[in-house]
This record gives C-alpha cells, sequence and structure tokens, in this order.
C-alpha cells in the first residue's frame, strides 16, 4: 500500500516494497530496511539501515508527532478527498477540511462505476463533489445533508474488494 | 503570617507560587477562567474560583471580581505573579482599600517605575547612570538635541515597558515621523502618548539585579542575572550569573540597584534592570516591581525561596537576611519553552499536550504550568513552560540543561525546545558571547540541521502507528498486528 505523507516540509510517498526477510520501505526516493524491536504506551524502538532508535510517538489526527534522538518531527498523512485519481486500495473516505454536506447522491449497497458522484461538500466557501475513485459498492454513507464535519471525519465507507497490487 | 492567599495568575508562576503555599501550610485559593477548567493550577490549589469573561485573558483582569473572590473565599493576601495585574497601580491600590494585602511594593512605587520617563528621571536623581535621552517636546530643537545624543536612536513609550512599543531611528530624516507614529501607537496601547529617544546601544548586554526590600528603607540585593539572548525583546534564555562579567562591574550594577531601590522605600521584590555598553558602561533601563519569570536561576544559586521572602516581607516579618551572607555559590542557566516554530519565524502554535515526560534530576527543575492531556489554545501565552539547571560552573550547567532539554519529551504542540538545546551547545553561547543580537545574528548556525536518515527513521515510527499501513507492512490483519509486542 502507499501513503502519501509530508514532515519537514517535504511530501513524499511511502511504499512497501518487501517484508522478507525483513521490512523494505520506499520513502520518497530513498529505500530503507527497517526491523522493529520494543513498542509500549507512547514508545518505540525500532532499526532503520541497521541504526537503532528510541523514541515517543504521539498520534493527533492525521499527524504523527516523534521524539527521537533529542529531536522532534511532525509526520503528517493528509487524507485526500479522491476525485479520480487511483490511490491505491481505500475502502473508505475522509474529509481532508472541515466543512458542510450539501448533497448525498449515493445509497448503501449501490455498486458504482468510476467517476460516479457519491457526495456534495462545502469546505472553505468551496463546494466540491466526491465520486467514486473506482468501480466499488457503497457500504454506508456516514454523513447526511447538513451535517458538519471536521478533517478526518469519516464520510463514506465501501465494502472490500480484493484487487491487483499495482 | 498569612493563612490563606489567592493567587491573581495562571499557568507556571501560578503553580510556581502554589509550590510554596503548599511547604508552608498556607491554604491557597486559585481564580481561572472556564477555558482553564482543567489547568494545574486550578487542580492543585485547595480552593478555586470562576471568573466570568468573554476572552479568557481579561477574567485574569478583572479586578473586581479577583478582589470580590479574595473576599469570598477570606484570602488576606493576593499574590499577582508577574504579567496581567503585577503591575497595576490601581489593583494595588483597590486590593489595599478592601483591606487584603497585596504581595508587592506600594502602589505609589509600582506607579512610578511603571512610568519610565519618572523613573528614568528617579535614577539620575539617585545618581544611577541612564542612557542621553531627548523627549519628544519642542520640534524646533528636536534635530538639534537628537545629533547632540547621536544616533541611533531608540524611541520608548513612558507608559510602556518589557520591550512594548520600542523602535530605532537611525537618521535624523526620520526622526519627526518615527516619533509621531510612536506616539500614535502609544496612545493607542497603553492610552498615554508621551515618547523619548534614547542612545542606542548596539550588541549591548541585558543585566538585570534582583532585589528585596522590607519597606522601611532595608534594602538586599541578590546579585544579578543576565538576559541577552532574547528575540523581539522577549527573554529565551537567562542566567546568574552573567559571564564574563569583571567583579568591579557587577558590584557597582548592584550598588546602583541597591540604591535606587532604597530610595524608592521599596518594599517586596523587584527586579533594576540595565543595559551594558561593550565598553563597559551600564545604564539604567526600568524597574519591574513583581516577580519575575526567570528569579528561578537567582533562587537556584542561593539556595532561596523568593516567593517565601515575598510572603515574609508582605506578611510585616522584614528582610530574613542581610546582604553580608548572601553568597551566590555555582551557575545557573534557564530556558522558556514555548509552543511556536521556529523553522517558521516562531509563530506562535496550538495544539494538545498529548504526552509529557519530564527529565530527572537533582540539578534540573522543570517549572511548568502544563499537563498532559491539556489544550494549548492562542487565548494566552505561548509560554508552557521553564526548564532551569544547575552546575557548580558554566559549562556544567550548560551540558546540564543540554542534557535536560534532550531528555525531555512534549509532544503534541510544536515548541522550541530544539531550538533552545541547539542554543545552549553553540559555541558562542558556551564562551559566553552574548549580546541582545545573539539570535539573529547567530540564526543560521541555530537553525535546525538535516538529518535525512533520521528523518526517515522518525517517518517510519509514525507509518507504523497508522493501522492500515502496519497491518499491510506485518502482512497480518488488522487488530492483530496492533496487539502487543512483536519481532521481526
Amino acid at each position: 500500500m502507499n501513503l502519501h505523507f509530508e514532515v519537514d516540509g517535504r511530501e513524499g510517498e511511502a511504499e512497501i516494497i518487501g517484508r522478507r526477510p525483513q521490512l523494505q520501505l520506499r520513502l520518497g526516493e530513498s529505500r530503507h530496511v527497517v526491523s522493529l524491536a520494543q513498542e509500549g504506551a507512547g514508545r518505540f524502538e525500532l532499526s532503520v539501515d541497521g541504526v537503532r532508535y528510541r523514541g515517543w510517538r504521539y498520534v493527533a489526527g492525521d499527524a504523527v508527532h516523534v521524539r527521537v534522538n533529542g529531536r522532534t518531527y511532525c509526520v503528517v498523512f493528509p487524507r485526500r478527498i479522491h476525485k479520480g485519481e487511483n490511490a491505491g486500495a481505500q475502502d473508505e473516505i475522509r474529509a481532508s477540511m472541515p466543512g458542510v454536506v450539501i448533497a448525498v447522491h449515493a445509497r448503501p449497497g449501490e455498486r458504482l462505476a468510476a467517476g460516479d458522484k457519491l457526495l456534495t461538500l462545502e469546505s472553505m466557501k468551496l463546494q466540491v463533489t466526491v465520486v467514486a475513485s473506482h468501480a466499488s459498492t457503497v457500504r454506508e454513507i456516514h454523513v447526511t445533508p447538513e451535517a458538519v464535519f471536521e478533517r478526518g471525519a469519516l464520510l463514506v465507507s465501501f465494502e472490500h474488494e480484493q484487487r491487483d497490487t499495482p | 503570617m498569612f493563612t490563606r492567599v489567592l493567587i491573581a495568575n495562571r499557568g507556571e508562576i501560578a503553580c510556581r507560587i502554589l509550590r510554596t503555599l503548599r511547604s508552608q501550610g498556607i491554604a491557597s485559593v486559585a481564580v481561572y477562567h472556564h477555558e482553564d477548567r482543567g489547568a494545574p493550577h486550578v487542580q492543585l490549589a485547595d480552593q478555586a474560583v470562576q471568573l466570568e469573561a468573554d476572552v479568557p485573558s481579561a477574567a485574569y483582569l478583572d479586578q473586581a471580581q479577583i478582589i470580590a473572590a479574595a473576599q469570598r473565599s477570606a484570602a488576606q493576601a493576593i499574590h499577582p505573579g508577574y504579567g496581567f495585574l503585577s503591575e497595576n497601580a490601581g489593583f494595588a491600590e483597590r486590593v489595599a482599600a478592601a483591606g487584603i494585602t497585596f504581595i508587592g511594593p506600594e502602589a505609589a512605587v509600582i506607579r512610578l517605575m511603571g512610568d519610565k520617563i519618572r523613573a528614568r528621571a528617579f535614577a539620575i536623581a539617585q545618581g544611577v547612570p541612564v542612557a542621553a535621552s531627548i523627549d519628544a517636546s519642542d520640534p524646533g530643537t528636536l534635530a538639534a538635541r537628537a545629533l547632540a545624543v547621536g544616533f541611533p536612536l531608540l524611541i520608548k513609550a513612558a507608559a510602556g515597558g518589557g520591550g512594548k512599543g520600542m523602535r530605532i531611528v537611525r537618521t535624523s530624516a526620520e526622526l519627526a515621523a518615527s516619533l509621531e507614529a510612536a506616539a500614535a501607537e502609544a496612545q493607542r496601547y497603553f492610552g498615554d502618548g508621551r515618547v523619548y529617544a534614547e542612545r542606542y546601544i548596539e550588541r549591548p548586554r541585558h543585566i538585570e539585579v534582583q532585589v528585596l526590600g522590607d519597606g522601611a528603607g532595608n534594602v538586599v540585593h541578590l546579585f544579578e542575572r543576565e538576559c541577552s539572548l532574547q528575540r523581539r525583546y522577549q527573554k529565551i534564555v537567562e542566567e546568574s550569573p552573567a559571564p564574563n562579567l569583571p567583579e568591579e562591574l557587577r558590584r557597582e550594577l548592584c550598588a546602583a540597584a541597591v540604591s535606587l531601590a532604597r530610595a524608592a522605600r521599596y518594599r517586596n521584590a523587584g527586579t533594576v534592570e540595565f543595559v551594558l555598553a561593550p565598553d563597559g558602561a551600564f545604564y539604567f533601563l526600568e524597574m519591574n516591581t513583581r516577580l519575575q519569570v526567570e528569579h528561578p536561576v537567582t533562587e537556584c544559586v542561593l539556595g532561596l525561596d523568593l516567593v517565601a521572602e515575598q510572603l515574609r516581607i508582605a506578611a510585616g516579618a522584614g528582610l530574613a537576611f542581610t546582604q553580608a551572607v548572601l553568597e551566590p555559590r555555582g551557575h545557573a542557566i534557564e530556558c522558556r519553552i514555548c509552543a511556536e516554530e521556529p523553522e517558521h519565524d516562531f509563530r506562535p502554535a496550538t495544539g494538545r499536550v498529548g504526552i509529557l515526560e519530564v527529565p530527572a534530576g537533582a540539578n534540573v527543575r522543570f517549572d511548568g504550568g502544563i499537563a498532559a492531556g491539556q489544550a494549548i489554545t492562542p487565548a494566552f501565552d505561548s509560554m508552557l513552560a521553564k526548564l532551569v539547571a544547575f552546575g557548580p560552573d558554566r559549562a556544567a550547567a550548560a551540558a546540564e540543561l543540554s542534557r535536560a532539554l534532550e531528555e525531555l519529551v512534549l509532544l503534541g504542540v510544536p515548541t522550541n525546545i530544539d531550538y533552545l538545546g541547539r542554543i545552549l551547545r553553540h559555541p558562542q553561547f558556551l564562551a559566553g558571547n552574548l549580546h541582545t543580537g545573539f539570535l539573529s545574528e547567530h540564526a543560521a548556525g541555530l537553525s535546525a540541521p538535516e538529518l535525512p536518515q533520521e528523518r526517515a527513521a522518525a517517518t517510519v515510527a509514525a507509518l507504523l502507528a497508522q493501522p492500515d499501513f502496519r497491518a499491510a507492512a506485518c502482512d497480518v490483519p488488522e487488530p492483530h498486528a496492533s496487539i502487543g509486542l512483536w519481532r521481526n
């Protein structure tokens, strides 16, 4: 799976490129070998490319605050409203900004094709229509017209389907 | 001694005052705005009274409500902390009129020192050096008088102080317009448009002297503090003693502070601030008639509790010691931890205190007003806590503070913790080459270095905190991937 992230003003994509014998990840342009050790409430210990790191992390919405080696980082995973991009298997749509629901266009159980309308939202005085990014079946619509939602709020969930990994 | 004291403040200083009250067995009353209802100072006090106000900070400025809270709770004294009403002469008068002891100086002295033009004149009368200055009157001779003092000039508001309402003028062409603009600003912010201009000292050091007076003419000094590391006139790092200060100069500064305080028959704690020029000349800046943020470094090198001394003097018991017995030992350095983003021009930040782990150590002191889970909002000042370290000498104190900063964990709101660590490790800081332009001059060297591998490790730690990514990485479906510890 790919996950878009931002840290220190840089954007990148994280991808799992291997799991055996160790976890291999691609972060943006670079590749890393990862192994995990201990974890506990807020604490972590892992090794990246053979170097051991111990630290703390705190999840706040779509940001994870990390303290390692006496330095603090804030890694953000922005959640995008899908508009026809194929960003890999995604079983839910979450709001990337606070806003209000103008209209609901789909129903639970409905089978949609890529591009079919799901919701019309208004955020920052702009109206946005959310469409299905690929053929999918709606499991549930979690909002109703005139509902106000926060950033990160769950809007739509889909039935899980097996897809070919690109 | 009082049996019940109300603290007219919040945050770290309220918690600090509470600690001393508790250690002395004095009952404490906290006041708070609704937005602060979960704050530590409210939880720690024996009693808490809610204040009503539309804007949270206005609650702590509401004189009538605060005095009413003191009366209702039968508090015998009010400690104003710093900021808010601590230097409000009218408040001091109203408190006294209500039959309650104001823990601080007399209103007349607060008023005198609060008026920077009157305070300067008072200093001159005591033979305390002041920087040459001019006032804004008589436009006809303005330019000539300014030239006589010499450019650059620093325009200040009479009712200002603490770095507020100041501007630098470098040429006589700008002078008249700058004075006018400054006067208009001063009128708007302080309700008093009087301004004056002083010779601006380049690369000055800011050295201040702590004093304690009993109100009957007896004053002792508690030596000096160096507060030169400032950003936009806000102190960031303070220490005692001041590094690389000739003993003779130290004596002169302390003697000047004492003579000023004595002449004012100063009562309770105060701080006399000076500007030290590179040539060794010093000039009176202002006197702060309250406890200062950076008082802990003085407490560390003298082994004293300044709040306890304040209570003692306010209760009429006089000074606990003579000058002769006061001997500072070792070195203490404090840094102010603020909710801000140094890499984005120090813009104030908001968030929540998700994780707070305070460093341990006999020589480390953490004065905070925050607790895990607390929301950090724009409603109040961005300073969250102070971290202080003590050592037998300056190098040891700096190393200890640097270590403590690395161990401190405060996650959930951006802070200047990493930036402070870089200051403490900077070679020019360690050499003691300080002046008020230090942080701008060394801005490049103080910016965060890029450490790509470390950043990658942080990113991985963050990724593995995302349930979906983690499940995919472990090839194990949720929730099993998140349960317990596992090894790869």
